[in-house]
């Protein structure tokens, strides 16, 4: 009888490990959704057809089903979801070994949602990674090098060379790339009329433009010139200003060390004329720490005069609303040094460095597949037949974007292609030193009384302390190492060692 | 004998303390809750507006009746295509303004040969794929009218040869939605229905559909359970981790009242499958 | 004999599970994160490179990491000096409210019903200062327009209001049934010795519920000095670095910055000051019993 008992509350005690185990396990599968969504049966033709005339390297001599993550499923609301879908289902109907499930990444934090991955060695086999990352990247061994696959590829010669920039390094080549972009000043056509203001006057340089931007802001209507960024991005466009001023947030030396030049006069002017739109024009929104999204609805609900964006960013705003024909693109005013590059931007597909190779073949296949010259075609098609803006820069040689701009106000195009002849990458080391920066900006913005000499000598100091001496202490390391390496070398060839 | 309560001295300001501070701090926290509930009743325009709105407007119904009185011979396809580009075009223009229906009555030479409807929850959820821009093209609503037609977003009744008489009305609302609505078929060459009239009344049951079109969004994204799921998912968690919390705690906890051993083992199986009452 | 067996393996079979999950859940990640914080942690190839102490010698000479220190010291003291004793004089005044007592108690807790993130997003609206609510109903009362989370110097506080109105419901349910625990008879014979009500409650209500306001102070202690979520909703952590917390500067550190070891090190460095603090905490209060 005491036997029985005992066993079968052993056995109780069993059962209750088990569903223990099971519920705090379970509950921590979420990490990827599979969501392999189903095609849209209404299918336009030309899309599918189009989509199966790939130039991707023949993966049909993969027999074996290999399965591969990648982090591009639209979200619920998005424009292009139906065609999105049926782009998947195309591809799975062309290369039926390969099964790729599709994941949602968020929006503003996609960068942490991607470490944790990483972190948690579930990095994806595709991940959509911008430039100013693949510096920190490539440098982590979080990017896979590719050279090899690229050089196999037959298809490599339609991408602009230029756009493989940011994802070289040292000559290896570490993403494909998937778009580019050039940013620009986005203004409102309505609000600049209503002040009696003539855009190309009012946006030839610093001066017009704080002038222009005082005169547009009514407190009365709630209305103001001009959206600036503050948040914690607020690196991303104050770097235009101190380019405008003649210089750069950063150098890169020969040597391929970095020097930081927070305190130059170019840095220090730009500063200046920051706080100068908060405090001097009062032309910028109060809340000047309002997160991005809040800078472009103020935009396309009329508030904002306004703005710098990316030349992609425009079919968004139209779908919020706005009024095509209202939108005016232009490069930025220029600054004391008489230029304003535009920055150009992008982002590549980046693989898993731990997949197996079979796993990186067939994600290297999708990634060519997606920015084929057909399927790039296709979403152009899809942007016009739905009257999206499309995105007017592309990374191929072989496609036109200007053939797919039928009924769209030709100033916009002009301006966006104006703007992308005079382009400059983002400053060296950008991912690290984000954060150093950005508070001597804020401090400007947010306190009129600001010595910015000293908040920006603050911030120099700390940053070359914290970042900048142990990345170039790194370099010289690896320097010495390829010396030494070199040296060595030539002895042995010499016969003056043996091995 | 009757009971008198002893006034004691501050025994009145007390209270009165009580009451106050107590209806303040009530009244204070729900202030962030209130302004949730109105606002998820709101238009896009209202949510933003200055000085802040706390009441929402009642959503209008737009009925629009347009004339295809002299034009040559359409279909009943075309009419329906005409009816959704009548409806969806003006619509995603003034995306931002507070309509919750739009009705579309054709008439021909005096007879009426179709209704069309459409309700806010279901522009919501359509406008990212049938409209997702306000550049309006003719053959955008040839490729979007299947979708629409699919997902059953806007009704369509035919009436073709049977329909009934219409007055001889003509004229537009005097609001400012049905001017725009006016100048957007007056400037438009797409839509090819000559306006009759465009009246404005209040359609109170819309104030609900913000929250059907969260759920046609949800039913898009996490499939045909739409936002239950969501509800489903959180019960799943929060069920199970007070199963087992009450399973690990109450083994513990009755293992340590319970004096000899085999009263122990007898009260766990009681507790695991309930023979005797706790 | 088998007696004494029988009893030594059946209570440690009843608590396995519980400590089990225990382990797993609580002390591997932390034994994980002492271990993570002596490398140069690479999450390519973990654990990368050894590195002994540096990681703590750097983060403690740094300023960022001294200035978020302050930063939450700072907080706790905002959050204690605005809305620690909140729903204590909540909880002692509602005691004497009779009519329609239990309709107030159902209406403070109406706030928990909303999510905190879409409070916090509420708040954030009502704080903008072009059209947002507070500087909108200030200006009937001629307060001029606050900056509020554009504010360096008022940030801080922004950022505590919110919990000084809703969040006590769980609190005040706690005080409140403590206040109504008391035994009637000590109240009735303070009664009967002429104390007035006001004199009653400071005297003998608040001192009867001191166990329960050490029990809560020591949650709340720890869950203030470790908050993250609605800091970051709010502000990201700040204009400036203003309201950068200790625990957001660890997730910064490790997720922006993609530097596991040195956000292991400062978290275990938080943890210790934590630890500190509730053993102080636990001295002070068994001296005074």
């Amino acid at each position: 009888m005491k036997k029985k008992i005992r066993m079968s509350a052993a056995s109780v005690l069993l059962l209750s490990i088990a569903l223990t185990t099971a519920a705090c396990g379970g509950n921590n599968g979420n990490g990827n959704a599979s969501g392999n969504a189903s095609p849209s049966t209404n299918a336009a033709p030309e899309s599918s057809a189009a989509a199966s005339a790939s130039e991707s390297p023949g993966a049909s001599a993969q027999a074996e089903p290999v399965e591969i993550v990648v982090w591009d499923k639209p979200s619920a609301d998005a424009a292009d979801k139906a065609f999105k879908e049926e782009a998947f289902a195309a591809f799975e109907a062309k290369y039926p070994n390969i099964k790729v499930i599709h994941v949602e990444q968020t929006k503003e934090k996609e960068r942490e949602q991607f470490m944790t991955a990483v972190a948690g060695g579930e990095q994806p086999d595709l991940y959509k990674n911008p430039y100013p990352d693949m510096e920190s990247y490539i440098a982590q061994g979080i990017a896979a090098d590719i050279t090899d696959l690229w050089n196999g590829f037959e298809g490599k010669d339609g991408y602009l060379p230029s756009s493989l920039n940011a994802a070289t390094v040292d000559g290896k080549i570490y993403g494909v790339p998937n778009d580019m972009y050039v940013t620009g000043l986005l203004y409102n056509k309505q609000m600049f009329a209503d002040a009696g203001l003539d855009p190309a006057a009012s946006l030839k340089d610093w001066d017009s433009f704080g002038a222009a931007a005082q005169k547009m802001t009514d407190a009365s209507k709630g209305t103001y010139g001009y959206a600036i960024l503050g948040m914690d991005w607020a690196d991303w466009f104050f770097e235009y200003y101190v380019w405008q001023a003649g210089g750069d947030l950063t150098e890169k030396q020969p040597d391929g060390t970095a020097k930081l030049t927070f305190t130059s006069d170019a840095t220090i002017q730009a500063l200046q004329y920051y706080k100068d739109l908060k405090f001097k024009y009062k032309a910028t929104q109060k809340n000047v720490v309002q997160s991005l999204d809040d800078n472009q609805k103020d935009f396309y609900t009329g508030r904002a005069a306004s703005m710098i964006a990316g030349s992609d960013w425009i079919g968004g705003l139209v779908a919020k609303g706005m009024d095509l024909n209202n939108i005016g693109f232009s490069a930025l005013p220029v600054g004391p040094s008489g230029k304003a590059p535009s920055q150009v931007g992008g982002s590549y597909w980046i693989l898993n460095p731990k997949s197996s190779p079979e796993k990186q073949q067939a994600a290297f296949t999708y990634a060519t597949y997606i920015t084929s010259k057909a399927y790039l075609e296709s979403v152009l098609q899809y942007n016009k037949d739905n009257g999206m803006f499309p995105n007017l820069l592309s990374v191929r040689t072989d496609v036109d974007v200007t053939d797919f701009v039928d009924g769209l106000p030709a100033e916009v195009v002009s301006g966006v292609q104006s703007a992308a002849k005079d382009t400059h990458l983002e400053y060296f080391l950008k991912a690290r030193l984000s954060p150093y920066i950005v508070k001597p900006i804020q401090q400007a913005l947010l306190n009129e009384n600001t010595d910015l000499k000293a908040v920006l000598q603050t911030a120099q100091d700390l940053a070359q302390k914290e970042v900048i001496d142990k990345y170039n202490e790194e370099v010289k390391k690896i320097k010495e190492i390829g010396i030494l390496s070199k040296r060595e070398s030539r002895c042995y060839s010499r016969g003056e060692r043996t091995l | 004998m009757k009971r008198t309560r002893m006034a004691e001295k501050g025994q009145r300001s007390l209270t009165f303390t009580a009451y106050a501070v107590t209806i303040l701090f009530t009244v204070f926290s729900l202030v962030p809750v209130l302004w949730m509930v109105s606002s998820a009743f709101k238009s896009d325009k209202d949510i933003d507006a200055y000085p802040p709105k706390w009441i929402p407007q009642i959503p209008q119904s737009i009925r629009v009746t347009l004339d295809y009185s002299g034009l040559g011979p359409m279909e009943r396809a075309d009419y329906e295509k005409d009816a959704m580009e009548a409806t969806w075009f003006p619509w995603m223009k003034n995306i931002r303004e507070n309509i919750g229906e739009v009705r579309i009555t054709g008439i021909r030479d005096g007879k009426m040969i179709f209704q069309a409807f459409m309700a806010s929850s279901s522009f919501r959820a359509g406008q990212p794929s049938i409209v997702p821009s306000t550049l309006f093209t003719d053959q955008l609503m040839d490729r979007k009218l299947p979708m629409i037609r699919e997902k059953k977003l806007s009704k369509f009744t035919w009436y073709g040869d049977g329909g009934g008489d219409v007055s001889d009305r003509k004229g537009v609302a005097e609001s400012e939605l049905s001017s725009r609505f006016a100048d957007f078929y007056g400037s438009s060459e797409i839509v090819q229905g000559k306006v009759a009239t465009i009246e404005e009344k209040q359609a109170w049951i819309r104030l609900f559909d913000s929250f059907i079109s969260v759920n046609k969004i949800a039913m898009n994204a996490a499939g045909p359970l739409g936002f239950t799921k969501y509800f489903i998912n959180s019960a799943i968690v929060t069920l199970s981790s007070v199963a087992i919390q009450l399973l690990l705690g109450g083994i513990g906890r009755l293992y340590a009242r319970s004096s000899d051993h085999e009263q122990k083992v007898a009260v766990l199986l009681d507790y695991v499958f309930f023979w005797r009452r706790l | 004999m088998t007696r004494i067996t029988n009893i030594r393996w059946m209570p440690v079979l009843f608590l396995l599970p519980s400590v089990l999950c225990y382990l797993l859940f609580k002390y591997y990640p932390l034994l994980s994160m002492v271990r993570v914080s002596f490398f140069r942690y690479s999450i390519v190839n973990p654990p990368g490179k050894f590195i002994g102490l540096a990681n703590y010698t750097e983060f403690l000479s740094s300023s960022t990491f001294w200035q978020a220190v302050s930063n939450t010291f700072v907080f706790f003291a905002l959050y204690l000096g605005l809305t620690f004793w909140i729903p204590i004089v909540q909880a002692l005044l509602l005691s004497d409210i009779r009519k329609a007592n239990a309709f107030f108690r159902f209406m403070y807790q109406l706030p928990t019903i909303m999510p905190a993130v879409a409070g916090v997003l509420v708040w954030k609206w009502m704080y903008n200062p072009d059209y947002g609510l507070l500087n909108y109903w200030l200006q009937f009362f001629g307060l001029g327009p606050y900056m509020w989370l554009n504010d360096l110097n008022i940030t801080k506080l922004a950022i505590v209001l919110p919990a000084v109105f809703a969040g006590n419901g769980i609190s005040l349910l706690l005080y409140y049934s403590a206040i109504k625990s008391i035994p009637t008879e000590i109240l009735e014979a303070a009664k009967v010795d002429g104390a007035s009500p006001w004199r009653r409650m400071w005297t003998m209500l608040l001192p009867n519920i001191r166990f329960i306001i050490v029990i809560q102070f020591i949650a709340f202690m720890s869950g203030v000095l470790l908050a993250y979520d609605n800091i970051y909703v709010m502000t990201q952590g700040g204009p400036a670095g203003s309201t950068t917390v200790v625990s957001m500067l660890v997730v910064n550190t490790a997720f922006q910055q993609s530097r596991f070891g040195i956000s292991g090190a400062m978290s275990l460095f938080m943890f210790f000051v934590i630890a500190l603090l509730t053993v102080l905490q636990n001295k002070i209060s068994a001296e005074k019993d």
